[in-house]
């Protein structure tokens, strides 16, 4: 399985050459953790960017609903999830339906392509969830975004899912924590200390990435202001700095095909 | 105990999904004036959700009747952890760099 690690050195070099304009003219070809944070800047920031020249890459980007989204659900193909941007704040009937058939949809769009062995959906739905819940509790962000992808050649699923919120680092802040550095912050968080008051919060990064690498043989990547943890199968889990700062916080996995049965209570404790 | 006073998670067709959908439903519950909160038929959710529903049945006196053998690994750590006051996730060991990813 190729890496996410060369899609998202392209994101911080797309960004590195963009201020006012992202140029993506000379782009052939786009991952979700390339393609959702630069529609997500370009949305909230009302940045103006330029379509690639490549007429496929553009017609693909355009079918994802690039780079506005969509936020409500739209009934869409098996392959992909277009790009959304939900509300990360209301609490209406119509902002938790919309939720609800976001993740549903993403649920279908694993089983049809990347399988549905015993065990599999749950590990996938708690994965998901630990992430959108943490866009609603700690982000402080208006709008969460999400989209995801099946490679059929490739025999991969890719999943992106951020927001432009106070960033993990804002948020042990916000609650009195004396934490400095982005890097710190997100360490904490992934060893599991809460930014809650309450003293057993503070489980779902790890059990994400534990489902993620653990259940599904897969890789993560999480970007939190001006620091990142990647980790994967083969790559013990590793945290560097950005030389751009990211306002928010970006999470996004791959998982490759499944044959295997699941027990996802091995990854949760 | 009396049938009538069960809420049925199930008819929320809702995504057993995030700690705001397990608040609109307990909400709808309490609405309904349930004293038991039923997951028959819901082979899955996830650990917010369930975790958020606990929290608000303990405070509020109601039941979580039906739980599937499918949920109940899961459920039993909620309900350890929150017993225990602990927490019950995987531990992770991260090496911190000072090289510069991109």
């Amino acid at each position: 399985m190729e890496s996410l690690i060369n899609p998202t050195k392209n994101l911080f070099s797309i960004l590195n050459q963009s201020d006012k304009l992202i140029d993506l003219s000379n782009i052939k070809w786009l991952y979700p953790i390339e393609i959702l944070p630069l529609a997500a800047l370009i949305s909230e920031n009302n940045l103006r960017y330029q379509y690639p020249l490549d007429t496929k890459c553009k017609e693909y980007l355009k079918y994802f609903k690039f780079p506005k989204g969509l936020q409500k659900y739209t009934k869409n193909s098996f392959y992909c999830l277009p790009i959304y941007n939900f509300s990360a704040s209301m609490k209406n009937i119509s902002s938790l339906q919309t939720k609800s058939e976001i993740i549903s949809n993403l649920i279908d769009v694993f089983a049809k392509n990347i399988g549905s062995p015993k065990g599999a959906i749950n590990a996938l739905s708690l994965a998901i969830d630990e992430i959108i819940s943490n866009i609603e509790d700690h982000s402080e962000a208006l709008r969460g975004w999400i989209h995801g992808q099946h490679y059929p050649n490739k025999k991969f699923l890719d999943v992106c899912i951020l927001d432009r919120g106070i960033t993990i680092k804002g948020c042990y802040q916000k609650n009195g924590r004396k934490i400095f550095e982005d890097k710190d912050a997100l360490i904490k968080a992934l060893q599991g200390e809460s930014s809650k008051p309450e003293k057993i919060r503070g489980t779902g990064l790890r059990t994400f990435i534990e489902i993620i690498l653990g259940a599904f043989g897969g890789e993560v990547i999480i970007i939190s202001g001006n620091a990142i943890f990647y980790s994967s199968k083969k790559t013990k889990p590793i945290i560097k700095n950005l030389s751009i700062r990211w306002q928010g916080t970006i999470i996004a996995f791959r998982i490759p095909k499944m044959t295997k049965n699941i027990d996802y209570t091995k990854y949760i404790a | 105990m009396n049938k009538k006073n069960i809420f049925y998670i199930k008819d929320s067709k809702l995504m057993l999904a995030t700690r705001d959908i397990a608040r609109h439903i307990f909400r709808n519950a309490l609405k309904k004036s349930a004293t038991c909160i039923s997951f028959d038929n819901s082979s899955f959710t996830s650990r917010s959700f369930l975790d958020e529903m606990y929290v608000l049945c303990t405070k509020n006196n109601l039941q979580i009747i039906d739980m599937s053998e499918e949920l109940k690994p899961l459920y039993n750590i909620i309900i350890k952890s929150h017993k225990q006051n602990k927490v019950y996730a995987p531990m992770l060991k991260i090496q911190k760099l000072e090289k510069t990813f991109a």
